[in-house]
């Protein structure tokens, strides 16, 4: 039995990681994300009531699942549809996610690790395990069949429709109940006694063997032919009544009481629990096709679980979300788009950007510290990350290309103090990204090269970008290497002087005539100034430009 | 004279010591796949030397069992008779007076029932050898007797009627109710319904209802027959229902009485009530078990034993065969001392012929080796006419001690009485197999080892037996050259002038010119410096060995030049 919520087709199993993951997580602070993820808010009327504590088991859902990007438009939609119908029926998915919980944990105290579901069938306590386990499997079936039928008919995507038909069909009302009488044939070997209309009743086995005398006069050929348990009613077997029935059975021709010597009973007893142990290995197999099912249904409806916070966390923050929308990769397009890790975490709205890239394959952003760039950068980062893992995204509007393969490659603060061993590592890291690159890559490059001269970085950053981009991997960089910055300019105005096409196009932070700074991006020509002079401008006053840096 | 022994032993084999040379010849290994740890098996074949009739007869009785294709046949006999003395202990031990003398007609029925399919089999045979010839007729003799027909016909109908019970037991309520229905008369068992719903409390009146009409029907066996089918469909199993849950489950119910070979106490109550119900089965037992208390004729024990000689070795033969080893019945010829034997009585007479084989090899070797799926060299030697020994000597790993062995094996398995490690061979009767194998392992040098050598070598020079095979590999390798060769040269004269056959391998060249009656063989490496193994008989030469050696590393001058300009050094 499969779950296929993640995938049309197949299981959260061995799936794809962006190589580097972990520098992802880091660069675009992710981890930020997966808390809140697995924090459910609640609302009143609209208004964001409560922050629920976290279920740490949906962050790390969150953190598999986000890093193993989907690589086609129908993988996105597939979930796109699912988490749709998860957020119009919220409590479809919550209590599906609770019934998951509960059987897994249940399974875990019934000594999962210890004993399995297959583990040795030939102890008293492993068909005692058996029994509990079927019995939990089948109980959480129903249930999850249940739910399934109660919210079927508002569903609207392939992904849930499919999971109550494929539950019908392999846990069928049929099958159900053939595990219910199995269960009820064993009862006898569990339960011990209920209460019923204020009686005390006791199950007891009743079996039929049949078998061929062999050699030696042993019973060869020995054949179950029936098991139930019936219940009876207890009495004291000291008393009255149980003596005149016990002496009525005694009458039976051709027997012999069960307690005629302690052999004997001893020796009923081994065949109470040999038929119960096997007739619990009949069930070893829909344990083993459920048990991977329950595993992966409680990991796929945590990730739901998560993407429903998700959108209650921009909801709460008040930003505008959105289904992405996918477009061909040349383009970028969106409007709004907010830094959601920082919003969440400084719980504010940020400023939102809004461009329309068309034909472009070189992003090169450029111009004053503290202007937002990485702010920028980032929020393009996490949207992708986002809707190439099916959930909504921070904007109105955001529309992309699916990239194969995602890199981020950034300078951090701490890294950047200048080190012959840091751009060795740089280079290393670069290197090893490219050994990984396909044919629709995405990099994200914040201040790279930054840890040698600037001259230099400039010739390596204008060597490896140059290189990557004419082979068609699309770049989003910040950086202040102004040289690298003038001259991919000087060679985009030189190319469309001659009617030429330039796929790469420049980003500044915008800065007011007056010199505010507004934080948002702008499609202009590289800044002329650094990071550099803008210390100057702070510390000293504004520097005077002589002449043309070369 | 009647059967004895099928081994031609004049009594039992009991308590034997294993012969010295196994451990030298590596006989020990090949006995230990052959036997497979069967210590019974293995003291047949520790059983040495045996006198050239004894050989003969056991040749010619194996030649009978592979011509006639009688391994199955003589297999299923000791299977059978095992099973029986299996039986027949369990009669003796038994504490539960209703098992006896079921136990006692049981057993009677597998001993005649054994000896009949053995006498048909041999029937059947076109036998050559003596000893399965005699075998023949006294089976015909005591299987015609009509006490034997008597005890075969009586247990034979008791088992059958004993199968063909049928017992339910219905554990209810506290009490186990058991039923037994005969197949042959009643078809009680048809009309049994044990329903499956739990919720029904009435199956065993159900049962007691059938059983009333069970009395009443079966007057047709006829219709009864033709009933069958559905009958076994009246009586699903719950297993029936099992499989509609999960129908790849493999599980079978396991009866925990199974557990056991003994009665369960269980068991018994339930045996109690099928012997009440039956009891004509039970007083016929009574009275052939009081009539009849020993049947078994002691030669046939013996007979089962000693069959598993040929048998084991048969089963190792055809193994072997498989992976393509050769194997053969060596051919007599003549010894030293003008005598014929060994094994040439059967098959086309080549008692002119000199000692010699084609394709022989270490049995023990091809052992291991084809469990790792490699081959093994065979090698061809003839001894002409006046040649006693070999001398072999040549480079290390070339075989010598291999082809030493092997040529062990060659005498020894041609004394047991069965066929040889060789595509084919010629053997005269050698009166035992003398060896002498150095101790690699030995941590004692220089005198002590030498010591050690003499010590182990005087009794095989003084306690000399006429005409024995001699296998001696690297004496005196601690002592001065001087001094080896002298001791050497003594050795080899002792026993050529004692008319012994035998090899002789040695580091010493020296050692191969000291009598006319001595061989000079070397093993070779080939053009190519590649060990083949080959034992040639030509002079002794260790021209070319070296370089061949050095060459095969490329580490000649020119070759190693080359080596090193490809690698651009």
């Amino acid at each position: 039995m499969n779950a296929f919520l993640l995938y049309k087709d197949r299981e959260f199993v061995g799936a794809t990681r962006y190589f580097d993951a972990k520098s992802i997580v880091q660069d675009l602070g992710l981890k930020t994300l997966y808390m809140n993820a697995g924090k459910d808010v609640v609302f009143e009327n609209g208004v964001a009531k409560q922050i629920k504590e976290q279920d740490p088991f949906i962050s790390d859902t969150m953190s598999k699942v986000m890093v193993s990007p989907l690589v086609t438009k129908e993988e996105i939609l597939y979930r796109q549809k699912i988490l749709k119908d998860c957020l119009e029926n919220e409590d479809f998915i919550k209590n599906l996610y609770k019934e998951a919980t509960r059987i897994v944990v249940e399974w875990d105290k019934l000594g999962r690790k210890t004993t399995g579901y297959s583990g040795r069938s030939d102890n008293a306590g492993w068909a005692v395990t058996q029994i509990h386990l079927t019995t939990l499997f089948a109980e959480g079936l129903k249930k999850i069949k249940k739910l399934l039928k109660g919210s079927a008919i508002l569903f609207s995507s392939e992904g849930l429709k499919n999971l109550a038909k494929r539950l019908n069909e392999e846990f069928s009302d049929d099958y159900e109940h053939k595990i219910d009488k199995l269960l009820n044939d064993v009862a006898f070997y569990v339960k011990e006694s209920e209460d019923k209309d204020g009686a005390l009743y006791v199950y007891t086995p009743k079996l039929t063997l049949k078998g061929k005398i062999g050699a030696g006069l042993k019973l060869r050929d020995v054949k179950l032919k029936n098991v139930t348990s019936s219940m009876i009613r207890y009495r004291n077997p000291k008393s009255t009544i149980s003596k005149i029935v016990e002496f009525k059975n005694s009458l039976t021709p051709d027997s012999f009481s069960n307690k005629m010597t302690p052999i004997i009973e001893k020796q009923i007893v081994e065949l109470e629990q040999n038929t119960v142990n096997y007739i619990m290995t009949f069930t070893m197999e829909f344990l083993e096709s459920f048990s991977g099912f329950f595993d992966q249904l409680l990991f796929q409806t945590a990730f739901y679980r998560g993407a429903v916070n998700l959108t209650h966390h921009m909801k709460r923050i008040g930003i505008d979300y959105c289904y992405p929308t996918i477009c061909e990769n040349e383009r970028l397009a969106f409007s709004e788009l907010k830094e959601f890790v920082m919003c969440m975490e400084q719980r504010v709205n940020a400023v939102g950007n809004t461009c329309n890239i068309q034909n472009k394959m070189l992003v090169i952003i450029t111009g004053a510290n503290q202007g937002g760039k990485s702010t920028f950068l980032r929020s393009v980062g996490i949207a992708q990350v986002m809707m190439q893992a099916g959930l909504q995204v921070a904007a109105e509007s955001f529309s992309s290309g699916i990239f194969t393969s995602l890199f981020t490659h950034f300078t951090r603060r701490e890294d950047s103090a200048m080190n012959s061993g840091r751009l060795d590592e740089e280079l290393g890291r670069m290197n090893s990204i490219i050994n990984h690159l396909d044919k629709a890559s995405l990099v994200l490059l914040n201040e790279s090269f930054a840890t040698t001269t600037e001259i230099d970085g400039s010739i390596i950053a204008y060597d490896i970008i140059k290189a990557l981009n004419e082979a068609g991997v699309k770049i989003i960089t910040v950086t202040h290497l102004l040289s690298f910055a003038r001259k991919m300019y000087a060679e985009t105005e030189e190319k469309e002087k001659n009617n030429e096409h330039s796929d790469i196009t420049f980003f500044c932070a915008e800065r007011k005539e007056n010199g505010v700074r507004t934080y948002k991006m702008i499609q202009s020509v590289p800044e002329l100034t650094s990071f550099g002079l803008d210390l100057y401008s702070d510390v000293i006053g504004k520097p005077t430009i002589y002449s043309e840096v070369s | 004279m009647g059967f004895e022994s099928v081994l031609d032993l004049k009594e039992p084999v009991k308590g034997v010591t294993r012969p010295a040379f196994f451990l030298d010849l590596n006989i020990d290994q090949i006995l230990e796949r052959i036997t497979k740890g069967d210590r019974k098996v293995l003291e047949y074949f520790e059983h040495f030397p045996l006198d050239a009739e004894c050989e003969n007869y056991r040749h010619d009785v194996y030649e009978d069992i592979k011509k006639n294709a009688l391994y199955d046949a003589l297999l299923e006999f000791t299977a059978d008779y095992n099973e029986f003395r299996d039986i027949e202990s369990k009669k003796k031990s038994t504490r539960i007076d209703l098992q006896r003398p079921v136990w006692h007609f049981w057993g009677m029925e597998i001993y005649t029932d054994s000896l009949l399919k053995l006498k048909k089999a041999l029937e059947n045979a076109d036998l050559q050898s003596e000893g399965l010839k005699s075998l023949r007729e006294l089976l015909k003799d005591y299987t015609g007797a009509s006490e034997f027909c008597t005890m075969a016909e009586k247990s034979k109908k008791l088992k059958e009627a004993l199968l063909g019970l049928t017992v339910i037991a219905n554990y209810e309520n506290g009490r186990i109710q058991v039923f037994v229905e005969d197949d042959k008369e009643s078809d009680a068992s048809s009309k049994i319904t044990v329903k499956s719903n739990n919720k029904d409390d009435r199956s065993d009146t159900d049962i007691e209802n059938n059983k009333a009409n069970s009395q009443n029907a079966g007057k047709d066996v006829k219709e009864d027959n033709d009933n069958n089918d559905d009958d076994e469909q009246d009586l699903a199993e719950y297993e029936d229902f099992l499989k509609q849950i999960c129908d790849v489950n493999e599980k079978e119910f396991v009866n925990p009485f199974a557990i056991t070979d003994e009665l369960t106490s269980f068991e018994q109550e339930i045996v109690k009530i099928v012997a009440k119900r039956n009891p004509e089965i039970f007083k016929e037992a009574e009275k052939l078990f009081k009539d009849k208390p020993e049947f078994e004729d002691n030669v046939f024990s013996r007979l089962a034993d000693e069959l598993r000689f040929y048998l084991s070795f048969f089963e190792f033969e055809q193994k072997m065969i498989k992976l393509g080893f050769d194997f053969c019945r060596p051919q007599a010829c003549e010894n030293a001392h003008g005598q014929t034997g060994t094994g040439g009585t059967g098959g086309e007479k080549a008692g002119n012929s000199d000692i010699s084989a084609e394709g022989l090899y270490d049995l023990a070797l091809a052992c291991v080796n084809s469990e790792k799926g490699k081959p093994v060299i065979s090698n061809d030697f003839i001894f002409e006419k006046n040649e006693l020994f070999f001398v072999l000597t040549g480079p290390n790993q070339g075989g010598k001690t291999t082809f030493a062995r092997s040529l062990g094996q060659l005498i020894y398995f041609t004394k047991i009485g069965l066929d040889v490690p060789a595509k084919s061979a010629a053997v005269p009767y050698f009166s035992d197999i003398l060896t002498h194998f150095s101790v690699e392992e030995s941590v004692e040098t220089g005198r002590g080892k030498l010591m050690e050598e003499l010590v182990r070598l005087s009794p095989m020079m003084k306690e000399y037996k006429d005409n024995a095979f001699v296998v001696i590999n690297e004496l005196f390798t601690t002592a001065a050259n001087y001094d080896a060769i002298i001791m050497g040269q003594n050795v080899l004269k002792h026993f050529l002038d004692e008319g012994c056959h035998g090899i002789y391998v040695t580091h010493l060249r020296e050692l191969c010119d000291i009598d006319e009656r001595i061989v000079g063989l070397s093993a070779q490496l080939d053009e190519n410096g590649k060990q083949n193994f080959k034992i040639l008989k030509k002079a002794v030469d260790y021209e070319g060995c070296a370089r061949n050696q050095v060459e095969k590393y490329e580490l000649g001058y020119e070759s190693l030049k080359e080596r090193l300009r490809n690698m651009g050094i």
